[in-house]
């Protein structure tokens, strides 16, 4: 009765998380909106027939089912964390090199432009003295 | 060509700064009294005058829009020796905690070893370090064999000579210190030989106050860094 509440509790809260996210405007990409919607029907289901639990506990011989639901969650946040983790470092270091790159374009920038300068200061240089030539 | 001449390109000194306008003006004209002129500078974004003062010694200084860290200051010293074409790249800290004249110490075994390291935790110099940093970088140095396979007992310093062959094998990924472990790990993954060498240590008021240096706490970052890695 109470693992029956608890689902029901996490369909209503699951529930209206989605309905946030589709009226708030802050979409997903469509890859994380399905799979949420898959979760959520799939504890649509698990509610609307709590026979499914029973049946799971008999054949896979689990005592408690929301449990090991409950562990299996956790398990797959864990590898979502990680999943995330790898993508951020991967942005981290591609801006480590784009900043590198700007670096070196403004140093060579800088460069060329004192070169220039120094060059036009020394032909100045040189009219001045064929003038007084 | 002597490594000490004037005109030598095959010796590029790189120092990565981040805030280091009280000191990096002494730093550089040290090193030029060693008698090494081919100096390039990595400014890490400070926000004090450290770019313009390198300038105007007449140093290349390179700086980075945004701050990257030490790591990232030293893989862009890494890949400016690379585009250059050097044969030996020196990493020296900016604030004055290496003492410039023994650059000459690590090169004499530039030529045995593919990366030198400047320890200060071997020799009669290692008291110099103060107790906490000495604990904070054994405890690197026992990180480092544990996630890399390598025991060197001066894991985090930042003074070092990587020849043509570690400049093109190493990859530096991490941004902040713990790219100094992960150094260690190119150097075992691409079969490099490393040499420490033991070199004398100075810690001014400046690098002591330094609050983005390494102590403990960052040691403890460094390990979940790791783990995630």
């Amino acid at each position: 009765m109470i693992n029956v509440f608890i689902i029901i509790f996490a369909t209503i809260i699951l529930g209206l998380y989605i309905l946030y996210r589709i009226f708030s405007g802050k979409r997903l990409h469509v890859l994380y909106e399905i799979s949420l919607l898959k979760i959520y029907v799939l504890v649509m289901v698990l509610s609307l027939f709590p026979q499914i639990l029973e049946f799971i506990e008999l054949s896979v011989g689990v005592v408690n089912v929301v449990l090991a639901i409950l562990v299996i969650w956790i398990l797959v946040l864990f590898v979502v964390v990680f999943e995330m983790y790898r993508v951020v470092d991967f942005q981290r270091q591609e801006m480590t090199k784009l900043v590198r790159e700007v670096a070196f374009l403004k140093f060579e920038i800088k460069s060329n432009f004192k070169n220039d300068s120094s060059k036009s200061d020394s032909s100045k240089d040189e009219n001045k003295k064929s003038k007084h030539k | 060509m002597s490594e000490k001449s004037e005109f030598s390109s095959s010796i590029l000194i790189g120092i990565p700064a981040y805030n280091e306008g009280p000191v990096i003006a002494q730093t550089i004209s040290k090193i030029k009294e060693a008698g090494f002129l081919n100096i390039v500078v990595v400014d890490d974004c400070s926000t004090d005058n450290t770019a313009q003062i390198v300038e105007e010694l007449g140093v290349d200084v390179i700086s980075l829009p945004i701050n990257r860290g030490a790591g990232g200051a030293t893989s862009t010293l890494i890949e400016i020796a690379k585009r250059r074409n050097v044969e030996y790249l020196v990493l020296i800290d900016a604030d004055l905690q290496h003492n410039p004249l023994e650059i000459s110490k690590l090169l004499r075994f530039k030529e045995k070893s593919d990366v030198v390291i400047g320890s200060r935790m071997i020799g009669k110099h290692r008291t110099g370090m103060p107790f906490s940093r000495r604990v904070a970088n054994s405890i690197g140095s026992i990180i480092t064999w544990f996630f890399f396979g390598v025991f060197v007992y001066d894991s985090q310093s930042g003074f070092k000579v990587l020849n043509k062959k570690a400049l093109h094998s190493i990859k530096i990924t991490f941004d902040r210190f713990e790219f100094c472990s992960e150094i260690l790990g190119e150097c075992y993954r691409h079969n490099l030989s490393i040499k420490e060498v033991p070199i004398g240590v100075h810690y001014s008021k400046h690098s002591l106050e330094k609050e983005h240096g390494q102590n403990i706490f960052n040691g403890f970052k460094m390990i979940v860094r790791f783990m995630l890695k």
